[in-house]
């Protein structure tokens, strides 16, 4: 279908009042991303609504039978910081308009560009702004390391069943951390449950010896990274005889590769 | 003395303010508008996040951290800092102190239930400096960036960067000596625009009044091209398949083909 379709929703501005609908949408449209700050209504107002170089005129919300389906929020330099819409809706016609609102809002303030940052999985965001010429370039690289590593670990496995009769007793010892976060960590896996702590075991039954940046890639990894660690020797386990067991219950604490989708409202 | 026990890092008090806010003015050309928006009205804003390098009473270095709620997966949400606007006045630069600005994360960031940290930086420094001093690691997003170039002032600044590269690069300097080419592109995603190469640098024409020696146009976004590692290849690729068309004599594209690197600043 083409993006040149007749008008189906309703557009206007921002009114005082749409706050929670926009807030609702905007974490269900990316419930199923991580790397962004879900939104509230007190980071929303500071974060959209107070913003400098954002006025009112530049945030549009699109109405579907008395509902809120769609938003954008766009500065006057043409940097759309927020950008959702809901994914029951006829997404290509709605993405459309919702841009083509954005681009003329950039044009009258006299913005030499219009960029949007979107997940790379959202075909018809892709689909639509190809249509209407935009160019593709790539995001902000994103650095990260982990600092709380027992407490991730603790809330990853609160998530997780563990299979029942898997008996482990793992000490990880932790290099290159700042001085006040825990050195040591130790998981204790009995009969389905897992326990984390930061006390050193007596004896484990593996010791794991890696430093920070190895554990805060391989929390956000898949098992491949893992063993991609082991064989660069940047994890070591130890007796050698426990490493398959051992990267089970560690890929337990895995988060799986999580889609980071990073709004240019949270760092830009 | 060693150069990097001249400062003193330290949470900002309450004088200096006013000469860490010119720093970060001077650095990033900000607005104090923003960055009041930025640390005084953000509701998660925390004074002491925010810390300057003194050097004989003055403010000549500063970073901070912001802290949030970030999303790390599909269903955990966890307290993280973004690290930001690390900044070092110009007269104490090349001396060691963004390292110990940074290195300062491990001291700033205790007793804050700080899970992670995390920033936007190019790889290279991280490669370089984040990495080795803190162990933060690239992590790879789910995340484009869509463009749209309403006027040609943006590819103005691209080339003006591109002539600071010539500037700094003996071996491009050379190369750009002996040439004297006129190139118009037609590229998706940009207004039609002109630019002469040599013999002393890089500049923007106006179309039409000059003729080109060649004519670049381009059915695929640029960012396509120069994100492959095997540039030379996918350049061939399309070439063959004509989504990259390239009119004017081999000569000349030879030439161009030479300087494909430096274009990809223009282009990316």
């Amino acid at each position: 279908m083409s993006v040149q379709e007749t008008r189906k929703y309703n557009l206007r501005t921002y009114r005082t009042g749409d706050e929670n609908d926009i807030i609702s949408l905007f974490n269900k449209a990316y419930e199923h991303y991580a790397g962004f700050v879900p939104r509230t209504l007190e980071y929303w107002t500071w974060c959209i609504l107070s913003r400098p170089d954002l006025s009112e005129e530049g945030i549009t919300v699109a109405i579907d039978k008395g509902r809120v389906v769609g938003y954008a929020a766009v500065e006057k330099s043409g940097k759309i910081l927020e950008f959702c819409y809901d994914p029951s809706c006829e997404g290509k016609a709605l993405v459309s308009e919702l841009l083509r609102r954005c681009i003329d809002h950039a044009e009258d303030h006299g913005a030499s560009s219009v960029s949007l940052s979107a997940p790379l999985q959202d075909r018809i965001v892709r689909d639509v702004c190809e249509e209407l010429g935009f160019t593709e370039e790539p995001p902000p690289s994103l650095f990260l390391r982990v600092l709380d590593i027992p407490y991730i670990f603790s809330k990853i496995a609160d998530q997780r069943k563990m299979k029942k009769g898997l008996e482990e007793a793992i000490l990880i010892d932790l290099r290159g951390y700042p001085p006040w976060c825990a050195q040591h960590i130790a998981i204790l896996v009995q009969n389905g449950d897992v326990t984390v702590s930061t006390e050193k075991l007596e004896r484990p039954t593996a010791n794991v010896e890696a430093d920070i940046s190895t554990i805060s890639r391989c929390i956000f990894g898949s098992r491949r990274t893992l063993y991609k660690a082991i064989l660069e020797r940047r994890l070591k386990i130890r007796p050698s005889r426990r490493i398959l067991r051992t990267v089970k219950v560690l890929s337990m604490f895995q988060l799986r590769n999580p889609s980071l989708y990073m709004p240019v409202a949270d760092f830009g | 003395m060693s150069e990097e026990s001249q400062y003193q890092i330290r949470v900002l008090p309450e004088k200096p303010r006013a000469e860490r806010i010119k720093l970060l003015v001077d650095t990033f050309k900000m607005s104090n508008e923003f960055l009041e928006w930025k640390y005084e009205l953000n509701p998660d804003f925390d004074r002491s996040l925010v810390v300057v390098a003194m050097n004989s009473g003055q403010v000549v270095g500063c970073a901070s951290w912001l802290p949030r709620t970030l999303k790390i997966s599909k269903s955990l949400s966890v307290r993280a800092a973004l690290g930001a606007d690390l900044a070092v006045h110009r007269d104490h630069r090349g001396r060691g102190l963004a390292k110990l600005l940074i290195a300062s994360e491990n001291t700033f960031l205790e007793e804050k239930n700080i899970v992670m940290s995390y920033g936007f930086a190019s790889s290279e420094l991280v490669e370089h400096v984040h990495g080795p001093l803190i162990g933060l690691v690239e992590m790879p997003t789910d995340t484009i960036v869509y463009k749209k170039y309403l006027n040609p002032s943006e590819i103005g600044e691209k080339v003006a960067k591109m002539n600071r590269i010539v500037e700094s690069d003996e071996k491009i300097k050379r190369k750009i000596a002996g040439l004297d080419l006129v190139v118009l592109f037609h590229l998706r995603g940009m207004p039609e625009f002109t630019i002469r190469i040599g013999p002393n640098a890089i500049s923007l024409l106006k179309n039409d009044l000059t003729q080109p020696d060649l004519k670049v146009e381009s059915a695929i976004t640029f960012f396509d091209l120069f994100k492959s590692k095997k540039r030379t290849l996918a350049l061939v690729r399309a070439l063959l398949t004509r989504k990259i068309r390239i009119k004017g004599s081999l000569r000349d594209t030879l030439k161009l083909y030479s300087l494909s690197k430096l274009l990809g600043t223009l282009l990316t």
